[in-house]
Formats: structure tokens, C-alpha cells, sequence
């Protein structure tokens, strides 16, 4: 019995410990609003430890103690300090903490002026729209790529039901609300690619939500914006033009864009340039010619419930060709 | 007492085990056995159709779709006013009965209930395919229309005569079944609607279209009571003969539908609605899409609303390309889906047969 209760707790410990580190761990910081938040825990941790001490010693004062110390701490005096007074003031501190944090990161934004970003949270994806200085918009999805040293406001909405953004290593979490546009910052502090996901339940493939931020130095974030803003690559083998053809005849145009061609779509992500992501289906899959046969193919045993029809009508030939044209969307 | 008991359950059992009694049908049952047999038939029917509700069944060509299939169907066992019915099915025991009068001994519920669940022990068959019940009224439909014109003039409504007719309900199920005019009999033709609005117009559908539908109807993959026989007597030379003589075809003209719904349905048609997450049709339905999505544009309004509705509630989904259609017809509210029939079934983007319908080719957009 006890050899089962070492065990448990030893998995339970473990499964612990493995979520403070790796792409997608809290503790682990790349962002200026994660850090800040990483030292207010860290604050609010110690304060929290140094009360719990200090109650714990008064406990055993009270009980073991000289006659002396029992009577002190059985004033009325030691009540209010105790009791009210250090309540007050430790609050007080790690509320006014907290706000400023919270609100430095706008202040921040609207100083350095870096146009913003707005992230729709759709049934089981996100759709990631750059705003250009020219006022013209970039689609993309499932993927949020950030200056170094830049921070950026991030407008976040929802076109169904409430969902929450979260990515841990750069900043807190933030709902999305139907109706509301909430305001986040986010400001990366190194380059590097860190994992996020979706943290209000909001149906079927909920657990399947996730993305990927890439922060890159800015001069690179600027040259891969306008590649991004660009139309689709034309497809150069044979093979890509065939996958092409059976893009817009299948009927992925009828939900999915690709810039510069006749898919218009707009109920399902944008696919430009997807073959430049770093995953498919919010982070479901790898992105690879093997992964995009797959999700054509059997997507609904991949991410149950997903709003993409499963196209299990194609031959072998014609998916791989499908998934060298979409790869080839860099 | 107990052994009045075991002695009954020993004679019972001893009945039973020795092959005493004779199950042949030739022999019929005593008199008061098949009076106690009828009356336990009449109120289970009458029981279980309780819940039953007769839709609008005015429409003439229901009630012409259903004597098409009752010469196929049903005929070889009920025969018809002008056919006695198969000998081989005459000495079936009960025999099947004459018609002409069933609308009379059963109220429309009852003959739904009878026709689409079979009589046990009897040799009546519970018919339609999976999920299509729908059909069956037809079958209503023409059963109560036989009442009425057996009474006015005797002459019962029948399958339009088309030359490959002749006799067919003499041929126990299998008549000339590859014939463009037996299709045509219910599929209609130049000069000819459909029979009714829940049979589509095959003239100017895409041919691989059409061939795929034949060999899904033939493998159980897409319910229907009446196209499944046909289609599995197929073979694979002769779907794709059919399905060339009507893909070739112009297809029929244009329906003249309320302009506010078509309005609404070109909409959709084009742009999809977003918010409810509808793609527009013309995506996938139009000349520039693969061959093995159907053109919508040669099809009735009532033969579109009806698969859609079918679709929705989940009666199409034996084939992959039923599934990925059925995605979509799951978003669409039944406004949409009677904006959308009306829509499709006004407009015809390829060329019409308007040499022989000049009075229905109105201008429709
Ligand atoms: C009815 C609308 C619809 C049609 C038609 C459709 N898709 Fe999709 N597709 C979606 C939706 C919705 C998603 C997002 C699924 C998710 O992640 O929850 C998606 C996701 C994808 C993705 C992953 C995109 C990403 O950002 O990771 C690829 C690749 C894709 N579809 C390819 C195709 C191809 C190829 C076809 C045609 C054979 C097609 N789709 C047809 C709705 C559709
Ligand atoms: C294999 C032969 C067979 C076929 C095919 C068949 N039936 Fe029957 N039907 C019977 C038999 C046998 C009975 C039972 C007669 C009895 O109970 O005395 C019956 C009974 C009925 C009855 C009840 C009649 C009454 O008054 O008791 C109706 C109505 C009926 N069938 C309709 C149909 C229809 C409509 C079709 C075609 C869809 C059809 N049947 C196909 C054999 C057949
Ligand atoms: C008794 C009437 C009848 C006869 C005869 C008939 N059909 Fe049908 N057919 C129907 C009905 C009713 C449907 C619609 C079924 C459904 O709801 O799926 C249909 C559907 C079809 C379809 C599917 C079309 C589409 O748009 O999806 C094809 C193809 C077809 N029939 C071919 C034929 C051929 C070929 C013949 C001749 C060999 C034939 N039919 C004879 C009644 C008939
Ligand atoms: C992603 C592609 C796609 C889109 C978008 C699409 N459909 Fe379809 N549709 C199909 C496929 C594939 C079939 C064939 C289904 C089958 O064979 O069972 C079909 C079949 C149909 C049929 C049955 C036709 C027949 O002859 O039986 C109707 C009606 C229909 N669609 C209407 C619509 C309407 C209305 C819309 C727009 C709201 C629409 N479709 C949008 C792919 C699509
Ligand atoms: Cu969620």
C-alpha cells in the first residue's frame, strides 16, 4: 500500500515538474508581461510563505511558549496588528502591483506605435490578422508572429462563443468575448517559438485549440510580413499544378482563401501561405506533405468534431499531390 | 389441477415434436382460427398507426410516382385492375389481395404503417429503403387515389403508357429495367417533367455524376425504396449507357419561383452566409467543379428541398461525398433550404431544351 502511495505521488510530482518547463511551460518566460507576471507569482509566493511561517511560529508560541509570549499574543493589540494591520498592507502592496502591471503594458503600447494585431478565436482555430501601417490587413491562422522588443497590442475577439487566449511564456490570459474587443500586450524579449492554447472550454474540439508564437528580431519580422502579405507562390512542378486543379475543383475554395487565386472562402482558415507554418489545424499536426494527406483525408478521427468536411474521395496520386501544392504555399 | 396442466403442456409438446400438424399452404386455416388471426391483425395495425400523420397528399404526381412503383413493386403479388397478379404469388398463403379497395378497409395511417413495416407471417414485406419512409406515401397516395376512380369509372390510375410497358406487370419484379424509356416512365424526358417533384430530371446531370449515384444506390449506400432495386439490376455497361444517354440530354427548363426567396437563395448561392458558417454553393455546384458534384441547375425546387432536408437529418451520409454535402445542409435552416431550391431550380446556366417546353421558358433569371 505504501509503495502504491510512493508511486502515485512520485507520477503525480512528475506530471507536476514537466509542465514547468518546455514549449508551453508558465515558469519559463519570453515575454516582458511574463516575466512581470513570473515576479509578481514569485512575490505573491514569498510573501505567502513568509505569512504562513510567521503563523505557524505564533501557533507554536501559543502553545509551547514561555508564559510571557503567550500572554503577549493574547492581547487585543496582537489582534489588530496581526490580524488587520498586516492583512491590509500585504494586500494593499500586491494589489497596487498587480494593477500597474496590468496597465503598463497599454501605456507601453501606445508609445512605441507599432500597429497592432487582432486574433479572432473561431470553432476550433484562430484567425490572425496583421494590421499594415497603410491601414490594409493581413489574414493568416493558428500561427501569431512577434517583433523582439516590440510591444504589441493584440485585440482579441470571438466569432462564436467565449474562448480565452493564453500564451504562457509572453503574457497572462485574456477571454474572448462575443461582442467585446479585449486588449492585450505582448512584448517578446528573445527570439524563439513558444506554444499557447485556447483556456475556456468552447465545445467539441476545444482540447485541440492551441497555437504557435514565433518571435523573430524585428528586421526578419518586417521581411517575413510583407512575404506574408503577398499572394499565393504560383505552383512550379506538375505536380503542384495538378494538386492546384484539384484545390479549386473539390470545392476548399468554397471555405478556404488562397490569395491571388479563385478560393475565396471565408469560414476556414486562411491558406496563403500555409505551407510556411508551423502546424496544421491549431497545432493538431505537424506541418508535412504526410500531415496535410491525413487531414484531408481523415480529419474528423484527427480533431473530432472539427468544421471541415472529411474529402476521403481522392486517390493516393491526388493527395500527394494536393499536399505538395499546399506545401509549396510557403 | 397440476395434473391437468402437465397433461396440456404434454399434449401440447407432444404436437409440436411429432410433425402432426400440417404447415402447408394449401390448406387453410379453420374458420375461426382466421377470424381470430384478422382481428388480431386489424387492431394491431390500428394500435401502431396511432401515432402516424398523413402529410398533403393531393398532389397528382405523388400518386403517379407511386403507381410506377406499384407496378414494380407490388403488382407482382396484388396485381392491378388490367393484370391478375403473378400465379407464382396467387398461391401464396394468405394470398395478397386485390387493391382496388384498400384505401376503403384502411385509413391512409394504416396503409402508411402497413406498407412500411410488412405483415408478419403473411409474406408482406416491410418496404422503402433505410430512413426513407418518406416514400411510402407515395405508395399512399396511389392506393387512395385507386379507391376514388375505382368508384367514379372504374379505370384505375397506371403507369403512363410508354412502350416499354407492355405486360410489365406480368414479370415478377424484373421488367425491361435498362430501357431509357423505363427510366423515363418516372425520370421524365425531353418533352416530359418528371412525374412528380420528388424525382429528378436526369437530362443534362454530369455523367460521372450520374454513374456514381447508380452504383451507390446498387451497393445499399444510398437509401431509396424505389431507385435501389432498379439500380443493382444494372450492370456496369448499362449505367454507363444510361448515364451518357441523359448527361448528353439538354437539360429541362427553368421554374418560374417567388422572386424574393430566389433573391435569397442566389445569396447564399454565391456568398454562403458566414455566420452561420454556410459556404457558398456555387463553390462546389457549378461547371467549373469536379465531375462528381452534381449540377443543381436542371433540378425541381421540390426534388432539391427534399434531398437538402434529407441531408440534414442525416439520411445521405453512406458515402463520403454524402457526408461532406451533409456537413453543409446541417447549416441551413429550412428558409434557407426553400431560398436555395427556389434559386437553383429558376436558373440554368447551360443550355435549356426550350424547343420543346416554349410555353415554360419564361424569363427566370
Ligand atoms: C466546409 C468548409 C471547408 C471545406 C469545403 C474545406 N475545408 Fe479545410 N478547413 C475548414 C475548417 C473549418 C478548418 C479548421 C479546422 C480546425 O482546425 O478546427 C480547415 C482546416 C484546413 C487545413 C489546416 C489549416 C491550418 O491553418 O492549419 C487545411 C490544410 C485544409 N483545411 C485543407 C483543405 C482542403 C485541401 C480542402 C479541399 C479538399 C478543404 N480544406 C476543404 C473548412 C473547410
Ligand atoms: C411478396 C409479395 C408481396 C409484395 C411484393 C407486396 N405485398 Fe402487400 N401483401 C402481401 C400479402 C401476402 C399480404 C397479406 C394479405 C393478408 O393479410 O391476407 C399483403 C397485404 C398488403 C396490404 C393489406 C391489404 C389488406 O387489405 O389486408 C396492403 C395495403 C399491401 N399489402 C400493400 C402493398 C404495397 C403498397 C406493396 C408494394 C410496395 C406490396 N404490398 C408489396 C404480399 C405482397
Ligand atoms: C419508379 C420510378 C423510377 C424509375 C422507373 C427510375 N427512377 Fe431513378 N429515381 C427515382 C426517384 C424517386 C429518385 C430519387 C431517390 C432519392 O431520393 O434518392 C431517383 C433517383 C435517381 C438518380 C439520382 C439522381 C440524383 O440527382 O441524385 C439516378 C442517377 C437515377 N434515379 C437513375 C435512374 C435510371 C438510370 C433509371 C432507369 C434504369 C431510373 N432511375 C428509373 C425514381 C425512379
Ligand atoms: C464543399 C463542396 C460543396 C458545397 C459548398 C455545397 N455542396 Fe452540395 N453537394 C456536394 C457534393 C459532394 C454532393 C454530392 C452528394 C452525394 O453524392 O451524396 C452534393 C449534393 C447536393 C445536392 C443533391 C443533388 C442531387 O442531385 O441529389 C443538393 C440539393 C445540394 N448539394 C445543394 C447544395 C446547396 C444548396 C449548397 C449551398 C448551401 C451546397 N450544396 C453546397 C458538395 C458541396
Ligand atoms: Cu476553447
Amino acid at each position: 500500500m505504501k509503495r502504491v502511495l510512493e508511486r502515485c505521488s512520485g507520477a503525480a510530482l512528475l506530471l507536476v515538474l514537466s509542465a514547468c518547463t518546455g514549449e508551453q511551460s508558465a515558469l519559463v518566460s519570453r515575454g516582458r508581461e511574463a516575466s512581470e507576471i513570473g515576479s509578481l507569482f514569485w512575490i505573491a509566493t514569498a510573501v505567502s510563505a513568509a505569512v504562513t511561517i510567521l503563523v505557524i511560529i505564533a501557533i507554536m508560541f501559543a502553545l509551547w511558549g514561555p508564559p510571557t509570549w503567550k500572554d503577549l499574543l493574547s492581547r487585543e493589540r496582537a489582534v489588530l496588528l496581526g490580524g488587520i494591520v498586516l492583512p491590509v498592507l500585504v494586500l494593499t502592496y500586491l494589489l497596487v502591483q498587480g494593477s500597474t502591471l496590468l496597465q503598463a503594458g497599454v501605456a507601453r503600447t501606445q508609445r512605441s506605435g507599432e500597429p497592432s494585431i487582432t486574433i479572432v478565436g473561431k470553432r476550433w482555430w484562430w484567425e490572425v490578422i496583421y494590421h499594415l501601417p497603410n491601414g490594409e490587413t493581413v489574414a493568416s491562422a493558428n500561427e501569431l508572429r512577434l517583433p523582439v522588443g516590440r510591444p504589441i497590442s493584440v485585440r482579441l475577439e470571438t466569432a462564436d462563443v467565449i474562448h480565452s487566449f493564453w500564451a504562457p511564456q509572453l503574457g497572462g490570459k485574456l477571454d474572448m468575448i462575443p461582442g467585446r474587443s479585449n486588449v492585450i500586450t505582448l512584448e517578446a524579449t528573445e527570439p524563439g517559438t513558444s506554444r499557447g492554447q485556447c483556456a475556456e472550454y468552447c465545445g467539441g474540439a476545444h482540447a485541440l485549440m492551441a497555437f504557435y508564437v514565433v518571435a523573430l528580431p524585428p528586421k526578419d519580422y518586417r521581411a517575413w510580413l510583407s512575404r506574408e502579405a503577398a499572394d499565393a507562390r504560383t505552383p512550379q512542378t506538375e505536380q503542384e499544378r495538378l494538386g492546384e486543379r484539384l484545390f479549386m475543383t473539390s470545392g476548399c475554395g468554397a471555405c478556404h482563401t488562397v490569395r491571388g487565386t479563385e478560393a475565396r472562402g471565408v469560414i476556414a482558415p486562411d491558406l496563403t501561405h500555409v505551407g510556411s507554418r508551423r502546424s496544421l489545424a491549431a497545432a493538431t499536426l505537424p506541418n508535412d506533405e504526410e500531415a496535410f494527406a491525413r487531414w484531408i483525408a481523415e480529419n474528423q478521427h484527427i480533431k473530432p468534431e472539427n468544421l471541415m468536411p472529411e474529402f476521403d474521395v481522392f486517390t493516393p496520386q491526388q493527395l500527394e499531390a494536393l499536399s505538395a501544392y499546399l506545401s509549396s504555399l510557403k | 389441477m397440476v395434473i391437468a396442466v402437465a397433461g396440456g403442456l404434454a399434449l401440447a409438446a407432444g404436437i409440436v415434436l411429432s410433425g402432426v400438424y400440417n404447415v402447408s399452404a394449401s390448406i387453410p386455416h379453420f374458420a375461426v382460427t382466421d377470424a381470430i388471426l384478422r382481428l388480431a391483425l386489424r387492431r394491431s395495425v390500428a394500435t401502431h398507426a396511432a401515432g402516424v400523420e398523413t402529410p398533403d397528399l393531393t398532389d397528382e404526381g405523388l400518386a403517379e410516382l407511386g403507381s410506377r412503383h406499384f407496378t414494380l413493386g407490388c403488382a407482382p403479388c396484388h396485381g392491378t385492375a388490367n393484370a391478375e397478379p403473378n400465379p407464382v404469388a396467387r398461391a401464396m398463403y394468405p394470398p395478397p389481395p386485390a387493391l382496388h379497395h384498400a384505401a376503403e378497409d384502411w385509413s391512409t395511417e394504416e396503409l402508411y404503417w402497413i406498407i412500411a413495416n410488412g405483415l408478419k407471417f403473411t409474406g408482406m414485406p416491410a418496404w422503402s429503403g433505410v430512413g426513407r419512409d418518406d416514400e411510402v406515401w407515395a405508395l399512399v397516395a396511389f392506393l387512395s387515389r385507386l379507391s376514388e376512380t375505382n368508384a367514379n369509372d372504374g379505370r384505375p390510375v397506371t403507369w403512363r403508357e410508354t412502350p416499354s410497358d407492355a405486360g410489365s406487370a406480368l414479370r415478377f419484379l424484373v421488367p425491361e429495367r435498362n430501357s431509357v424509356d423505363f427510366c423515363a416512365g418516372c425520370h421524365g424526358d425531353a418533352g416530359a417533367k418528371p412525374v412528380d417533384g420528388l424525382v429528378p430530371s436526369l437530362n443534362g446531370q454530369r455523367r460521372a455524376y450520374l454513374e456514381r449515384a447508380l452504383v451507390e444506390y446498387g451497393r445499399n449506400q444510398r437509401q431509396s425504396g424505389m431507385m435501389e432495386p432498379i439500380a443493382r439490376a444494372l450492370d456496369e455497361d448499362e449505367r454507363q449507357a444510361l448515364a451518357r444517354r441523359f448527361s448528353d440530354k439538354l437539360r429541362a427548363p427553368p421554374e418560374n419561383g417567388d422572386k424574393q426567396q430566389i433573391a435569397r437563395g442566389r445569396a447564399i448561392a454565391k456568398a454562403g452566409a458566414a455566420r452561420a458558417q454556410i459556404p457558398p454553393c456555387l463553390a462546389c455546384h457549378s461547371e467549373r467543379s469536379s465531375d462528381r458534384f452534381p449540377r443543381l441547375d436542371s433540378l425541381s425546387s421540390d426534388y432539391i428541398a427534399r434531398q437538402l432536408a434529407l441531408m440534414r437529418d442525416g439520411r445521405r451520409m453512406g458515402t463520403t461525398y454524402g457526408r461532406i454535402m451533409t456537413t453543409i445542409a446541417r447549416r441551413l435552416s429550412q428558409a434557407d433550404i426553400d431560398a436555395v431550391a427556389a434559386y437553383f431550380a429558376s436558373k440554368r446556366e447551360t443550355p435549356v431544351d426550350t424547343a420543346s417546353h416554349p410555353a415554360d421558358a419564361t424569363g427566370a433569371p
